[in-house]
């Protein structure tokens, strides 16, 4: 070993319990490092139409049509309540909180699609300008994604496992936040 | 040395039973890499006969091949290829090319099989999410593959799917309807794929590490793969993005690509208010850095073997590693150079130029480490060798040719010729492809237990790489007589049809080398049934994929990790017993007295 003059710090890797066969134990922190890596991923896709938007603005007079309904702030506050219940389930394994969660996450959603329907109703379709395919498009992958959160949500509820909430707690946050970039970047 | 006993016991775990899931659903990182190379080769092989397909019909456009004509009914009215045909296979060719076989093999492919195994894992940090994204790679061409098969045959758009061409749909030309469609949604799946791809690669390398195995010992391929995974992960979302709006400007009635008043085949288009360059700056956005997801694995590739074959260690390791990383940040700064022609302030197009332009630093920094490595060596020319030394020949040609492109008082004049085609095919296709030729070449014995023919991969090595130039060279000047991409024809036009013997040189050079390519498939397939039996470490290499057997237990290491103590490029080390020291070996002085195969 005199030729050794350095091995990093090292965290034991647990033997595997087999390829194929059984649940594998990664590495502490692998997941939470997946996680970000697809919330990079998320928010390259979020800035690439968000961007497309904002030049978009500079093409021509179909611009400034959309109207803020009193709904939008609801649901805004409606997911927000949700992060600090997800935070609440997180820290105290809590599954009444989760369930929580859980059903603000749902009835988002559903705001989200009402006010869908509000903008229909007042003449604004996808395909009417721009703008308002830009809200459309930007709302509804967003609510796509959150559905994604949704369904970790309800595995987690349906397993009753709060443990790997740490990782789903992030990606929650994270659209929570991006609901509020997003609500900057459409209505600013 | 205990652990170096203990690797070659018996894997404590055996594979799983099932023939489904132990070679088609499996989640072995081998397993999945094996799969990426032959649906890549599959890819290879339909684009190279596509592309000899247009060389036909550039070089003898008034020629008939009745065979063609029974074989492709549509595509040869007359016996002759139309127009049209001629477009949708130039699309299918470059989407299959870059998307199906740069993109897929040096990466996911090699990187797959081999990345694990040097960093001492046992498998990818996500092996279900692994074999989820082969399937769907697989899944996105098949989705190409349909395009070709539905009414009005494959899109006309070129791989680069420019709007309004792309997004206006039947009434735009053939191929234009549920072709195009078909090809936003494969390649839309083909970036989820990819993305999730690179998560994965992302995730092994920074939490898999065998110990010992810090950042700076890691071998240049594992850097190469995870700055091009890097790359992946941050470029394709924004394709995906440009993908989900083009398909609705297609089907919802959406205005993101067209602007208002066009006038198409008689028709006004009722889309108003949006902007064909938008999809182009996404496009690029995505489409330059993929030009570094690409090549940046060649580079890693390149770098393993001429350092194994030169019997010394990299030259400037670290810098190797700093300009790696260069390149794939400022790839993403670049992608204005794509669209000089297309308008574009000039100060926006001097930005763009000169970041363009800064590339060239680090890709000289390569290439000056690679020839310094290699000088004063006593090289070992293997098949490998060779073609890593045509990765580095091809380099510097496509590279020199970059340069020229990257200022746009020159571009302007050279966008779309002949020119950029020669460019492209020699940085992007010829130097991944050779890499990829090298990679399989040096890997195959670890890969299936066997080596791959020397004196058959020489054969193809000198063949190819003479045809290739014989091939791209003549078409730089081609484009620098002002020749156009794209057309399907060039007899028709005075001023270029003195050029037609160039044509029908570089056609016949084509054809030449695309059948040497059977070379390379007749020792693909012949040496994994017949090849000689390959020892562990069969090239008296140093990295950990040469610890273990060839080919690696369904486990790779057994039932102890492996400790790394030392570089990845510990050759020739004084006063060691043999001049190739393993990175699990602690002293290779004390070394001597034991065995270490």
């Amino acid at each position: 070993m005199a030729t050794l003059n350095y091995v990093p710090p090292y965290v034991p890797v647990p033997p595997s319990d087999g390829g194929d066969e059984g649940p594998r134990r990664l590495p502490p922190g692998t997941e939470r490092i997946g996680m970000l890596l697809l919330l990079a991923a998320i928010s390259m896709m979020f800035i690439g139409l968000t961007s497309a938007y904002i030049v978009s603005e500079a093409f021509g007079p179909v611009w400034d049509q959309l109207t803020v309904y009193p709904l939008v702030w609801v649901n805004t506050a409606v997911l927000l309540f949700s992060s600090c219940s997800m935070e609440l389930a997180r820290r105290r394994n809590s599954l009444p909180w989760l369930l929580a969660t859980l059903v603000s996450g749902l009835i988002f959603l559903a705001g989200q699609i009402a006010v869908f329907g509000l903008l229909a109703r007042h003449g604004f379709y996808l395909s009417s300008g721009r703008q308002a395919s830009f809200y459309y498009v930007l709302t509804a992958l967003h609510g796509v994604h959150l559905l994604g959160g949704i369904a970790a949500l309800a595995w987690a509820v349906f397993r009753r496992r709060t443990a790997k909430l740490g990782v789903i707690a992030i990606y929650w946050h994270f659209m929570d936040a991006l609901w509020l970039y997003l609500l900057l970047v459409i209505f600013l | 040395m205990a652990q170096h006993a203990s690797l070659l016991h018996q894997p404590v775990h055996s594979a799983p039973r099932s023939f489904i899931r132990r070679y088609i659903f499996s989640t072995d990182h081998k397993v999945i890499g094996i799969q990426y190379i032959f649906l890549g080769l599959f890819s290879a092989v339909l684009g190279t006969a596509m592309s000899l397909l247009m060389r036909l019909h550039l070089a003898w456009p008034t020629t008939q091949f009745p065979l063609l004509e029974r074989l492709f009914p549509n595509s040869f009215p007359g016996s002759i290829m139309s127009p049209e045909s001629y477009l949708a296979v130039l699309t299918i060719h470059g989407t299959i090319m870059v998307f199906f076989l740069l993109t897929t093999v040096p990466l996911s492919g090699f990187g797959n099989f081999i990345m694990p195994l040097q960093i001492g894992a046992r498998d990818m940090a996500f092996p279900v999410l692994n074999m989820l994204s082969y399937w769907t790679t697989f899944v996105a061409l098949l989705v190409l593959i349909a395009s070709m098969l539905v009414e009005g045959g494959a899109p006309i758009s070129g791989w680069t799917a420019y709007p309004p061409l792309s997004a206006l749909g039947k009434i735009a030309g053939p191929g234009l309807g549920a072709g195009q469609t078909l090809w936003i949604a494969s390649i839309s799946i083909f970036c989820l794929a990819s993305l999730l791809t690179a998560l994965n690669f992302i995730t092994t390398t920074l939490n898999m590490r065998a110990q010992g195995m810090s950042l700076m010992r890691m071998p240049l391929t594992v850097w190469a793969w995870f700055t091009a995974a890097t790359v992946a992960l941050l470029a394709f979302p924004v394709l995906l993005a440009g993908g989900i709006l083009l398909m609705l400007d297609r089907l919802a009635g959406t205005s993101f690509f067209l602007p208002s008043g066009m006038v198409v085949s008689g028709e006004v288009v009722s889309h108003f208010g949006g902007s064909p360059i938008l999809w182009q700056h996404l496009f690029w956005f995505f489409g330059h850095p993929e030009v570094y997801i690409v090549i940046l694995p060649g580079m890693g590739i390149t770098s393993h073997i001429l350092s194994t074959f030169s019997r010394k260690p990299i030259f400037g390791y670290r810098a190797m590693v700093i300009a790696t990383f260069a390149i794939g940040l400022i790839g993403f700064l670049v992608w204005g150079h794509h669209m000089f022609a297309s308008g574009m302030s000039p100060f926006a197009g001097m930005v763009f130029s000169v970041l363009t332009l800064t590339v060239g630093v680090p890709s000289a920094i390569k290439v000056f480490n690679w020839l310094a490595t290699l000088w004063g060596a006593r090289i070992r020319f293997t098949a490998s060798m060779l073609y890593s030394l045509g990765f580095v020949s091809f380099f510097v040609t496509g590279g020199i040719t970059g340069l020229l492109l990257a200022q746009p008082a020159i571009d302007v004049y050279l966008h779309d010729t002949y020119f950029v085609v020669a460019h492209f095919h020699i940085i992007m296709g010829l130097a991944a492809v050779f890499s990829s030729f090298a990679a399989l070449q040096f890997w195959f014995p670890k890969m299936f237990g066997r080596y791959m023919s020397e004196a058959l991969g020489k054969l193809h090595f000198w063949i190819t790489i003479i045809g290739v130039y014989a091939i791209f060279i003549p078409m730089h000047f081609l484009g620098m007589a002002g020749v156009p991409r794209r057309y399907a024809q060039f007899t028709e036009f005075a001023y270029l049809s003195r050029l037609q013997p160039l044509t029908v040189y570089i056609s016949i050079a084509a054809l030449i080398t695309g059948a040497a390519q059977l070379i390379l498939l007749f020792n693909i397939f012949w040496s994994l049934f017949r090849g000689e039996k390959a020892p562990a470490n069969p090239w008296e290499a140093t990295t950990l994929e040469w610890t273990i057997s060839s080919p690696p237990p369904h486990d790779n290491f057994g039932d102890a990790d492996p400790i790394v103590y030392r570089g990845p490029y510990e050759f020739s080390v004084p006063g060691a017993p043999t001049d190739f020291t393993l990175q699990t070996v602690p002293d290779p002085v004390a070394a001597s007295s034991g065995s270490h195969e």
